[in-house]
């Protein structure tokens, strides 16, 4: 098998500009790329080019069909329509590991390390396919081997070394820190010899300083004639890597150019901050519309910068109402006299670690009875990790999590359900071979005692939530669409009755409509007195509906505050599309602008109107 | 490898040579005969090891192969007159092309699924032996079956045939740590913690798959066909699911990814069962027992964790 020199140095630097490549034949050509899962459009038309030698990231929100793109790219997924070509030959379809012996390399988001074997074994067997010895061969002993051991051994001394872990070939793959792990994964990927090398998030999870070393090794890549198209979250890390970025919102590509053009796009920021809902978006940029501004006017007047998540709006007008008014889901009464007590949710110092990996460190936030409390910040910033810190599923290294006063850090996941916390979790995790109606009653399992009744009133004021259910009571979870799959998640999470509801993600893959439908009804469930901790990427919206917020980046709180404050607050850019940092000082500005959006109402963020019509709506009592 | 492991490893070697060749001085044949089956058990244990231990694919069915083995080559002397180390190389083989076929169905299945897929197999072979009975003789098996021979000599004797078993065995030791110390057996493993990650590298899993479980099967053959040869009779009892788990509790004790493991657990599977046959048909109940204790307490395997426990007391005693 070929393999690329590694000391050609004479690769011909990427020639691309704002995404006019000059007459270069691409190594990597797709077009018309589809992917339909089961109810979801994962990716749609989508055509990229990749030239030799160039760096290509790919980026976008949650669930904007990048690493289905990969997946399709090097082989682990078939397209529903569409080609990808390497060199002018098709791969598209291929299994994976002919696309592999093709030239495509590739990590994956799970690394999918050899755990049981040393960091040098990994490596070594990234080359085994490519030296082809067979069987007979190996058992009888055969000089091939002997050859084949020494080329695949000095290969990955080569490549441990240039992605600086030769010092730790002979441990265990598994033993590694997370940031070493993600290096062996990328040097694992290079062994393999493909020329264009695919990176699913190599980032994830990493440190600073690990970070900057994987930029470090990803750079020369490129001088040791590999093409790389990586797939990441961290803004900073792209915009030192990449000389293009393509980028995917809605399995659609919406912009591609240098990183300077696609961090100023328009149609990028609205992707990651999130549009508008499009009730509000109606109302024009400026939210100069009258039933807006009632509310706001009370907001400003009740709400001042500072004040407690009960300083809420209170005004008796209902507006943006619910049109068939209140369900009977929402007939639980806001307990307002509790708002001086402790709050609802306590979580104190908390930390939680994976493996080497600390996903959160010294977290403290709190929730206040009958509040929609957002938890915001890119991917990796371990939001998931909180919520499934307070469900018990995941591992408590220490601090505390207190429910009503009561500890929950020795109690078992059943038993958090039944003291009133319910998770809807990330991709909605459905019974998907059971009927709606059987996946809500699967939510009552557990405390079914109380009955057929009980059971009864309750899917009733599910449907009375989502009436889209109701006519699909029979039909299989797993032939919904996604935002019924997602209607179906927060349905069943009810039928506990919780006191506390957390969300992770709901509108991931879901279209604007629908998203802003589901936030609508967290509102109504919000003002039937419930608790709400959620969740999303889709950081406008949820910051709009919330009353409070808290930031997190690489496992920490960066800053909090009501939702309307931190939909001004420059951090939240950051969080998202990278700190100002290389060359990309100046584009951290319009990025930030643009996430405070709405300067142009004079005292008030013009998102802070949307949360007080949300409150003013939603809570019964008059000031 | 530490220096210390190396010593060990020699002086365990060192042991097994003095064992081989002290126990057919002692004159006696119940311990040669018990030697005999530890190495024809060992072949089977080894080639599940590298299937199930390294390659990572359950088989709840191995037996089948090992039977296959035996009537194959039984048949091929009893029917066609031939040569019995023929008959054994035929026998092979037929069963490494059968392995390769079903290697083809089987292996669209994983985990559990490819575990109920192999144990149906190897029920369904045990029924082909005892319904058969045009060709395997049913319940009763066939009987007359030619012994090996060197030029000159018939081995049909505990101390003729103890020498062929063990030289056999070994070689099938030999083999087995060459393809798992080649690069190829970094692609077995590799396979076994992650078949996305060995495919992303351009490893060919399924056919990969395939190849060792060719390569099991022959193993579980060769020693069939020594056995028929050794025994002179095969029926179908000693092919049943009884024995499958036996060899796969052979596998566990040696810590599933080791070849002189799998040797160490047949011969310790081996020697329990001479008391536990008093038990009759239930010593199935003490297999299935002794499987639970050495998942539960020795995952590694017995040798390992008690080498791991020793280690560290010695460091404990050392702090």
């Amino acid at each position: 098998m070929m393999r690329p020199a590694h000391d050609d140095r004479t690769v011909r630097t990427p020639d691309v500009s704002g995404g006019e490549r000059q007459g270069v034949v691409p190594l990597l050509t797709v077009r018309g790329l589809s992917r339909r899962f089961a109810g979801l459009e994962a990716l749609r038309d989508v055509s990229v080019d990749v030239a030799a030698g160039e760096v290509l990231a790919i980026i976008g929100p949650n669930g904007a069909g990048k690493t289905t793109l990969l997946n399709i790219v090097s082989g682990a997924l078939r397209p529903s329509a569409g080609s990808v070509e390497l060199h002018g030959r098709p791969i598209a379809g291929l299994p994976a590991h002919r696309v592999s012996r093709a030239g495509v390399a590739r990590t994956f988001q799970s690394l999918e390390l050899f755990k049981h074997l040393t960091v040098f074994e990994n490596v070594m067997t990234g080359g085994v396919a490519h030296t082809c010895v067979g069987v007979i061969a190996s058992m009888l002993g055969l000089p091939a081997v002997r050859r084949q051991r020494a080329t695949l051994e000095a290969e990955a001394l080569d490549t441990l070394r240039l992605v600086g872990l030769d010092a730790r070939a002979d441990e265990l793959a598994g033993s590694l820190p997370a940031g070493q792990q993600r290096l062996l994964a990328v040097a694992r990927a290079l062994a393999s010899g493909g020329e264009l090398v695919i990176l699913d998030e190599p980032g994830a999870g990493l440190n600073q300083t690990e970070k900057l070393h994987l930029a470090e090794v990803i750079a020369r890549l490129p001088g040791r004639g590999k093409t790389v198209l990586f797939v990441e979250h961290d803004m900073t890390l792209v915009g030192r890597l990449a000389d293009r970025i393509v980028v995917l919102n809605h399995g659609r590509k919406i912009a591609e150019g240098s990183p300077d053009e696609v961090r100023n796009h328009p149609r990028v920021i609205e992707a990651y901050l999130g549009v508008k809902t499009p009730v509000v978006r109606a109302t024009g940029a400026g939210f100069g519309d009258a039933r807006a501004s009632t509310a706001s006017d009370a907001a400003v007047a009740s709400v001042s910068p500072g004040d407690g998540p009960r300083g809420r709006a209170t005004t008796g007008t209902t507006v943006n109402g619910p049109a068939d008014g209140e369900g009977p889901v929402a007939t639980r009464v806001v307990d307002g006299a509790r708002s001086d007590a402790l709050p609802m949710l306590r979580v104190t110092d908390v930390e939680v670690a994976y493996g080497g990996l600390r996903a959160l460190q010294g977290v403290s936030l709190d929730v206040h009875r009958g509040e929609i409390v957002a938890l915001v910040g890119a991917n990796g910033a371990g939001k998931t990790t909180l919520l499934k810190a307070v469900a018990r599923v995941a591992p408590l290294a220490c601090g505390s999590i207190a429910f009503e006063g009561t500890d929950l850090a020795r109690q078992t996941p059943a038993a958090i359900v039944r003291a009133g916390i319910s998770m809807v979790p990330e991709g909605r995790e459905l019974f998907s071979s059971l009927t709606v109606w059987d996946n809500l009653v699967l939510g009552r399992y557990a405390q079914a005692r109380r009955g057929r009744a009980e059971i009864d009133r309750l899917t009733d004021e599910v449907f009375a939530l989502f009436p889209a259910l109701a006519a699909r009571r029979r039909q299989l979870a797993g032939t919904l669409s996604g935002g019924e799959g997602q209607m179906l998640a927060i349905g069943r999470a009810l039928m506990s009755t919780p006191r506390l509801l957390m969300l992770d993600e709901p509108s991931l893959g879901l279209a604007p409509q629908i998203v802003a439908e589901i936030l609508e009804r967290l509102g109504r469930l919000r003002a039937g007195g419930l608790t709400i901790v959620l969740v999303e990427q889709n950081a406008r919206a949820a910051l709009e509906l919330a009353d409070r917020g808290y930031v997190l980046e690489t496992g920490r709180v960066v800053t909090t505050g009501t939702g309307a404050a931190l939909l001004r607050d420059p951090e939240i850019a950051s969080a998202y599309l990278g700190r100002a940092a290389d060359r990309l000082t100046g584009a951290a500005g319009p990025a930030a602008n643009s996430a405070g959006h709405g300067g142009n109402d004079a005292d008030d963020g013009g998102a802070r109107h949307q949360g007080a019509t949300l409150t003013a709506q939603s809570t019964g009592r008059t000031s | 490898m530490s220096s210390t492991a190396r010593t060990t490893e020699r002086a365990a070697l060192a042991a097994l040579a003095a064992a081989l060749v002290a126990v057919p001085l002692t004159g006696s044949a119940y311990l040669t005969n018990l030697s005999i089956v530890v190495a024809l058990h060992a072949l089977p244990a080894i080639g599940l090891s590298l299937l199930m231990g390294y390659t990572g694919q359950i088989s709840i069915g191995h037996a089948a192969f090992y039977g296959l083995g035996a009537y194959a080559s039984a048949l091929f002397a009893l029917r066609l007159g031939v040569d019995p180390w023929l008959a054994i190389a035929a026998a092979a083989a037929l069963v490494g092309a059968i392995a390769w076929a079903l290697g083809w169905v089987i292996f669209r299945l994983r985990g559990h699924h490819l575990a109920v897929a192999t144990l149906a197999l190897g029920i369904i072979v045990y029924v082909g032996f005892v319904e058969m009975r045009g060709l395997t003789g049913g319940p009763n098996g066939l009987s007359g079956i030619p012994p090996l021979s060197v030029p000159g000599l018939a081995l049909d004797s505990d101390f003729r045939f103890y020498p062929v078993a063990w030289a056999v065995c070994l070689t099938g030791v030999l083999l087995a740590t060459r393809l798992i110390d080649a690069p190829l057996g970094l692609a077995m493993r590799a396979i076994r913690e992650s078949e996305r990650g060995a495919e992303a590298l351009g490893t060919d899993v399924v056919a990969l798959k395939r190849r060792i479980l060719v390569v099991s099967a022959v193993f579980a053959a060769v020693a069939g066909g020594l056995y028929a040869h050794y025994i002179g009779f095969v029926s179908p009892q000693p092919f049943g699911v009884g024995f499958s788990i036996r060899l796969i509790v052979m596998v566990a004790v040696g810590g599933f990814a080791s070849v002189w493991g799998a040797l160490f657990g047949a011969a310790f599977v081996t020697l329990i069962g001479e008391p536990l046959q008093k038990l009759g048909h239930f010593d199935v109940i003490a297999y299935g027992l002794l499987l639970v204790v050495v998942m539960v307490f020795f995952p590694q395997g017995i040798l390992r964790e008690l080498g791991r426990w020793r280690r560290a007391r010695v460091r404990a005693t050392a702090a």
